[in-house]
């Protein structure tokens, strides 16, 4: 089978995929046995306004209230930085059915 | 395992497609034989509209509740059948992995006494479905590039699937940023546990490099930036046909987001693990799916946890090198006390284990380890004997004048001396050091290096080549090297074993298939695995009677899973 895929319906299937792992996600923090280096956010490239329809408060590494898995400082669910994902953070390839 | 959910549904639609195996040729009387040929608990045939009756469809029975998976896959009537000792009776969701094809939600119950009947009609997957049923190796063959860019890829299922890449919409400057902070990302990081580099900030704090923007050119060539579609055909490799068909596969889910990345049987049939990313030395009880875990303390609180490389001394004693701890963890089975030993530079910067081997440590009581990483940038490979006794480390240095020792793999042989397998593509050699003299020889390779790999009872080494996508063995006796060449291109070859009878065991991080070669012809059989896991480390179990046939262990290192791949067909 070939073809061309509609964007719209491969992002459609992601949302799906990230709300799955949104709640897996937060059960890995349960399970991370400690704290980790974050980065700075300089070197991530933090900005304080979102890029598009992307913002940190849709991301999975936002840590509510204001907070952030990967980077450090208090982060607002309006900035954005590169690490910006659509992918749940339990969601590490093309077939996680079986989980 | 958690219940189906619609999601689960949905997905489970996505990723499988599938029907049956039947009438089971009696060859040979191993115990996969002997199962496929008593009574089946569920039969049936899938077929489709487009086909008619489908072959190489592997089919998947789950009971409500359980978390082992069972699976078959169907022969060239389309036919299949599970046997009625590997499924108990109940209500089973029932599921299939074929590319291009959905099937709907499906649920068989099975009952005491006779076979159930379910045949399966899928249908065709839309373009969104089919897109995500792709292996990272599909993905490497559909996009255009050059060999070279191709290769690029492979790094990225290390961590995660190449699905995150390909469906960004990053352009070539985002995507060289995030190539960059790959790099400092630790080698065990994963989505769910991005963990970096004790300086990754030091490291990122620099414009990405001219290397790292080409790989971001390329990736941002084939993603979704600035399109809607993938601007080349979506391909997938042909479902297997024949002896392919003849397997039965039966995956296990672990508990808590484990992360198996070695697997080991030991003889009383317990399935031994290590995991990648936590404190545990773990075991799995493949009669029950029973996961008992023995958690390992932590030496060096802010570094990453988890493990790599898991082996077993004769005593029975399990040792697993947790990486970015800098420590050995010892486990006896008997009393479930847990030490650790650690690196002689274990407070230094970010020394490291990934590797340890007591395998035969019986010979000499020492086993074999290596470090990276610590407070020398020139000499960050480092290779020990540890005596058992005393966990006294001795340093073993490399030849004068020679690079430091370094490898990914390591290997110990029947008189205890060590292979290196160096993943370094631009090294054409692996290594053997001498356990008695300390004296190391290269041994040259055509290109590439090599990644993991077992030793038979003939004392040749076998190792996986993962740039050069072959299988290779070598013999002491005649130091010579032969290569076989992979049937899947960019397959990510990761571990190879042989079984001392006529089969070679490998599996790799990219297809989806466990392969299967024959010595005496040179055949192989690739095993499609009813989901994608991204294999890593194998263990042959050995045919335990003369004439039958050996089985092979791995793991989802990705997801969560252990799996036990049993051919039924010589």
């Amino acid at each position: 089978m070939a073809g061309t895929i509609s964007r719209r319906g491969a992002i459609q299937n992601l949302g799906a995929a990230a709300a799955c792992g949104l709640a897996g996600s937060t059960r890995a923090q349960e399970y991370k046995p400690q704290a980790q280096v974050k980065l700075s956010k300089a070197v991530a490239r933090y900005q304080d306004a979102p890029k598009g329809n992307e913002s940190c408060g849709s991301c999975p590494y936002f840590v509510l209230p204001k907070g952030c898995v990967t980077v450090e400082g208090d982060i607002s669910p309006t900035a954005w930085c590169p690490m910006y994902t659509s992918f749940a953070a339990l969601d590490r390839g093309a077939h996680s059915a079986g989980r | 395992m958690k219940s189906t959910t619609s999601l689960g549904g949905v997905l489970a639609r996505l990723f499988f497609a599938g029907a049956g195996l039947a009438a089971w040729p009696a060859l040979t009387a191993s115990p996969a034989m002997a199962q496929a040929q008593r009574a089946a608990a569920l039969t049936g045939k899938v077929s489709s509209l487009e086909e008619g009756a489908m072959e190489g469809v592997v089919v998947s029975a789950k009971r409500k509740g359980s978390t082992i998976m069972v699976s078959v896959a169907s022969n060239a009537q389309g036919q299949f059948s599970f046997p009625a000792d590997r499924l108990e009776p109940g209500v089973y969701d029932v599921t299939m992995r074929a590319a291009g094809y959905v099937l709907a939600p499906t649920t068989a119950a099975i009952a005491a006494g006779g076979p159930a009947q379910l045949d399966l009609k899928p249908t065709r997957a839309t373009k969104d479905q089919y897109a995500l049923q792709l292996s990272n190796a599909e993905w490497i063959l559909s996009a255009p590039g050059t060999p070279q860019q191709k290769l690029s890829l492979l790094r990225c299922f290390d961590c995660h699937g190449l699905q995150r890449p390909i469906f960004s919409n990053k352009n070539a400057q985002e995507m060289a940023v995030t190539v960059q902070r790959m790099t400092v990302h630790t080698a065990n990081a994963s989505p769910n546990y991005p963990f970096f580099q004790y300086d990754a900030v030091e490291k990122l704090n620099r414009p990405p490099s001219k290397g790292e923007e080409d790989v971001g050119a390329y990736i941002a060539s084939i993603n979704l930036n600035g399109r809607d579609t993938w601007p080349y055909p979506l391909k997938t490799l042909p479902r297997p046909k024949g002896k392919a068909n003849q397997v039965i596969i039966t995956t296990y889910d672990l508990p808590d987001l484990a992360a198996p990345h070695d697997t080991l049987r030991d003889k009383e049939g317990n399935v031994w693990f290590s995991d990648f990313q936590h404190q545990f030395i773990s075991k799995l009880d493949p009669k029950t799916g029973k996961v008992t875990r023995y958690p390992v303390p932590v030496s060096k609180p802010g570094f990453p946890t988890g493990g790599l490389m898991i082996t077993q001394d004769k005593d029975g004693n399990i040792w697993e090198g947790m990486m970015g701890q800098a420590q050995i963890a010892k486990l006896n089975p008997k009393t479930g006390e847990v030490s650790i030993l650690l690196a002689p530079e274990w407070d230094k910067g970010d020394t490291r284990f990934t590797m340890i081997d007591a395998l035969h440590s019986d010979v000499d009581g020492k086993l074999w380890t290596k470090t990276n990483g610590g407070p020398d940038p020139q000499h960050s490979n480092k290779l020990y004997q540890v005596e058992l006794a005393t966990g006294k480390f001795t340093e073993v240095l490399p030849p004068a004048g020679k690079r430091d020792i370094a490898a990914y793999g390591l290997v110990t042989d029947l008189e205890n001396n060590v292979y290196g397998l160096d993943n370094n593509a631009a090294q054409k050699q692996i290594w053997r050091t001498n356990a008695k003299t300390g004296e190391t020889k290269y041994i040259d390779l055509p290109d590439g290096g090599g990644r993991r790999g077992h030793i038979d009872s003939q004392n040749r080494l076998w190792f996986s080549q993962f740039y050069a996508n072959r299988y290779g063995m070598y013999d002491p006796k005649t130091d010579k090297v032969t290569l076989w060449e992979l049937p899947t291109s960019y397959a990510g070859a990761y571990d190879v074993q042989y079984d001392d009878v006529k089969y070679v065991w490998g599996a790799d991080m990219s297809t989806d298939l466990v392969q299967r070669m024959d010595l005496d012809s040179g055949e192989w059989t690739s095993y499609l695995l009813p989901i994608s896991i991204n294999t890593r480390h194998i263990d042959v179990q050995k045919a335990s009677a003369p004439g039958g046939l050996s089985s092979m262990w791995t793991e989802g290192q990705q997801n969560g899973k252990i799996v036990h791949i049993e051919p039924l067909a010589p």
